[in-house]
């Protein structure tokens, strides 16, 4: 039986880089998931919040929920007509040492001709100090399928080395 | 390395069809995941449930969900198959949702069957979140899963796949 959970492409940063990108993705699966072990340099504890870009789409079509919980308190949050597709906060500066965020994206039915259905697991580690975990439900507008993706951060914030990216593709058959 | 991540069946709905039923299940693997992502213009709420038992006195769940605003949690104790709108105005959209259904050690048959479940409503606004873990109330194997839709067809492209996890 064939084996359907396939490794596209991976990139572990040998030195801190602003962007990630997985482009020429393949239309040839059912899924997409976008594994990723991150830090930030940003100053501070969760001190940015890196995003994705789909296909280059900066306009107003990504849209999330998410609820988040610190082992303390748990609430929930909205972003419609963002710009991106928003990541949330990351392991920087301030969090524990050599902690790194984890993080699961599901991309479904990423070549149907209509808007895409995305989840999000997320864990940003900090140790004894406390955790922070995230649940999204997100949207994307855009009706092509899925064939870039680029993991970015604003301002002049990078993902530290030893970040590593992983993108599977997800076969029905 | 040995593949342990296989497909065992898909469908696509081609618009007539509330649900689809994947039987036969072969027992050979550790876990079993459902994953049913599309959309249902003319609503109705999403649902699966094993072995053909749709009776409300056999499924158990406690919710988690957030809608943005508002985070709560609640118990149902009765439930007529693992359906992630219970209790909710929430269910299938024109626009598209995932469902994803774990059913871990589903081929033992010494205790109750448990599924952790969960539903990605998206929509440009008003996206919803509803994480479930539920418990069929039956110590049968699990050799057939119906998914879809509660009452309404579900819409042309939508796909439901399940998948066989191996331990080796």
């Amino acid at each position: 039986m064939a084996n359907t959970y396939q490794l596209i492409g991976s990139t572990t940063l040998s030195a801190s880089a602003l962007t990630v990108t997985f482009s020429s993705i393949p239309a040839t699966y059912t899924d997409l998931v976008l594994r990723a072990s991150y830090r930030i340099d940003a100053a501070g504890a969760y001190g940015s919040n890196p995003y994705l870009i789909l296909n280059s789409d900066t306009g107003t079509n990504y849209s999330s929920v998410f609820l988040q919980g610190n082992g303390t308190s748990a609430s929930a949050s909205t972003s419609d007509g963002s710009t991106l597709l928003q990541m949330q906060s990351a392991d920087s500066a301030g969090n524990t040492a050599n902690t790194f965020t984890i993080q699961e994206v599901s991309f479904y039915n990423y070549t149907a001709t209509g808007a895409k259905s995305i989840s999000q697991f997320k864990s940003s580690e900090n140790d004894s100090a406390g955790n922070e975990m995230h649940v999204y439900a997100s949207y994307w507008a855009g009706t092509a399928a899925i064939s870039t993706i680029v993991a970015d951060i604003s301002g002049s914030t990078n993902f530290v080395a030893g970040s590593t990216f992983w993108l599977y593709g997800i076969k029905k058959s | 390395m040995p593949a342990t991540y296989e497909p065992i069946a898909t469908f696509t709905f081609t618009g007539a069809e509330v649900n689809t039923t994947f039987s036969s299940i072969p027992q050979t693997y550790t876990d079993l995941r459902l994953v049913v992502s599309g959309s249902a213009a003319g609503g109705g709420n999403s649902q699966a449930y094993v072995n053909g038992v749709a009776t409300s006195t056999s499924y158990t769940a406690q919710k988690l969900w957030g809608n943005g605003s508002t985070a709560s949690s609640t118990y149902f104790t009765t439930m007529s198959g693992f359906v992630p709108s219970n209790g909710s105005a929430r269910g299938w959209t024109s626009t598209p949702n995932t469902i994803v259904w774990e059913f871990p050690n589903y081929t033992q048959t010494t205790n109750f069957k448990p599924c952790l479940f969960y539903a990605i409503e998206s929509a440009a606004t008003g996206s919803y979140i509803l994480l479930y873990y539920g418990l069929y109330e039956s110590n049968s194997a699990i050799t057939s899963i119906t998914c879809g839709n509660l009452s309404n067809t579900m819409d042309a492209g939508t796909i439901a796949t399940l998948y066989g996890i191996k331990a080796a």
